[in-house]
């Protein structure tokens, strides 16, 4: 039987289980998906104007918002650009501090992905067990900032606060329940069948399509390209942590997110290495005061975020306020390049599985 | 580059990034010219809005994977005929941020496919990043009645 309506468009999101606050128009010819359009917009805040009326101090809580999911990163962004145009640096512990932290929320960020990804494919189990498995981390995150998960914790020239007494005993229960964790994921997750069935063979993004579609992270990283800014340009004291970059080679749906599955035990071996070589003294750098002017300077600074690159643009312009800043959030090219580019062709019931393989943030792309 | 480029192009160097500045006519020469010679990732586009210079200021961020550096790439227009040819020939990735920087600031990128409405909803205002918009006034004006306690 033939149909008489041979393309139908539905629209994907923004409420839809699976799409998170973000909607594209999928036009379809039966099960096939021949266009998808992305319209972002829904979580337009408007951060980069808001930025120009505060200062640099009232920007770092304002630009945990960015992203729900992984605000250490943005923090980590913005203070190390802040600190550029402000010329002030951090001391060393307040550098080792912000990186266990930064990788905390990496691990956070990986195992909300988990959860939400075997929800989309209809593993249930799976996004409660791992919903359930942020709590030891989330309570490390308000053991030592005070918020639960949004932690206003980096400032320009260091952190807010010092570690908590009994840090460390806290840090290794939770990393060695979350080793336990790993080996559950591995077994009900990332080797299950139902996860297997549908994330392999769907979505190939290949090494050259996404550098040329503007691919970073672990999506990059799943189709061969050793690249992470961790290595590549260290920043805070990468260049003094021993860990691996973390490739695939097949650039598949399920490549992507293995990548994600084996980053969060190089993320637990950094922030074990930073412990052991954290510093004594002083955790934040005193020069940096509420109204501190910034210099007639601009900066680019780029970090590695749970989902690529994370980078800030900054102009001062020799006030306490930035005269401009502009974010750039890795998920902007994941979720309007790639997605669309990655959804022709396939079935529409790979969509959600596909969308989610890159693990996007709806906030990050409008900001 | 040096040699091709020399003395229309000026490099600035310090510790932190490499800056190339470039007439606006030159810049998509230049910027060929950059990805034939390996800054494959197209990072980003900023623009700021000079106001009293009467200027925008376009940087291009870009990244080698090969090499491991970034470079910024300026280039000026003026703010009364803002346009800029654009580099999405070049790395199809600007495709999506000059249609956001057309967005926010009003600035036609010449050659590009599709300069529609990104992330702002029936927006018919000046561009919103643009300095001679007051965001302030305005949320006072179209949520307060022009008045806040």
């Amino acid at each position: 039987m033939t149909t008489d309506i041979p393309f139908f468009t539905i629209p994907f999101g923004p409420c839809h289980p699976s799409s998170g606050h973000f909607h594209a128009s999928v036009t379809v010819d039966g099960e096939r998906v021949v266009n998808l359009v992305p319209d972002p917009g829904y979580l337009h805040r408007g951060f980069e104007k808001l930025m120009e009326y505060r200062t640099y101090l009232q920007n770092s809580p304002l630009v945990d918002r960015i992203c729900i999911l992984d605000p250490f990163a943005a923090e980590l962004g913005y203070v190390n650009a802040a600190e550029k145009v402000l010329e002030i640096e951090a001391p060393e512990r307040g550098k080792f501090i912000r990186t266990i932290m930064a990788e905390f929320g990496r691990i956070l960020s990986h195992i909300t992905w988990i959860g939400v990804t075997c929800m989309v494919v209809g593993l249930d189990s799976g996004c409660k067990i791992a919903w359930g498995d942020r709590e030891p981390i989330i309570r490390i995150n308000e053991k030592v900032t005070g918020g639960r998960i949004y932690p206003c914790y980096f400032l320009p020239g260091g952190v807010r606060r010092d570690l908590p007494e009994g840090f460390t005993g806290m840090v290794e229960e939770a990393l060695s329940g979350l080793e336990k964790n790993l080996e559950q994921y591995d077994f009900l997750v990332f080797n299950n069948e139902t996860f297997r069935v549908r994330m392999e063979d769907i979505g190939f993004l290949d090494a050259e399509d996404a550098i040329r579609l503007g691919a970073t992270g672990p999506n990059l990283r799943a189709a061969g390209v050793e690249a992470d800014l961790r290595k590549d340009q260290p920043y805070e004291v990468y260049d003094q942590l021993e860990f691996n970059v973390v490739t695939q080679d097949k650039g598949d749906a399920f490549a992507r997110d293995m990548c994600r599955r084996l980053e969060i035990e190089e993320s637990m071996n950094i922030i074990r290495d930073a412990i052991h070589k954290l510093p004594e003294g002083d955790y934040k750098n005193k020069a940096f005061k509420p109204f501190s002017k910034a210099k007639k300077k601009e900066t680019y600074f780029c970090c590695e975020s749970a989902r690529g690159e994370q980078c800030y643009h900054m102009v001062g312009d020799g006030t306490d306020k930035p005269y401009r800043v502009k974010v750039r959030g890795p998920s902007f090219s994941h979720t309007l390049d790639e997605f669309p580019y990655l959804a022709k062709k396939a079935y529409i019931a790979d969509i959600p599985a596909i969308y989610w393989s890159l693990d996007p943030c709806p906030a990050d792309v409008d900001r | 580059m040096e040699e091709r480029f020399n003395e229309s192009v000026t490099y600035v160097e310090d510790a932190e990034t490499t800056t190339l500045l470039v007439d606006n006519g030159l810049a998509e020469e230049v910027a060929s010219a950059l990805k034939e010679i390996g800054f494959n990732h197209f990072s980003d586009v900023t623009v700021v809005d000079y106001l009293e210079e009467e200027e925008f200021e376009l940087i291009y961020h870009l990244w080698s994977h090969g090499a491991h550096a970034r470079l910024m790439l300026k280039t000026r227009i003026p703010r009364s005929d803002a346009a800029m040819k654009s580099f999405t020939p070049i790395w199809r990735s600007a495709h999506m941020h000059e249609r956001e920087c057309h967005e926010m600031f009003g600035i036609d990128f010449i050659g590009h496919t599709e300069l529609t409405p990104l992330l702002l909803e029936d927006w018919e205002g000046i561009p919103p990043l643009r300095k001679d918009f007051d965001s302030r006034k305005y949320v006072l004006e179209k949520f307060y009645g022009g008045e806040r306690e």
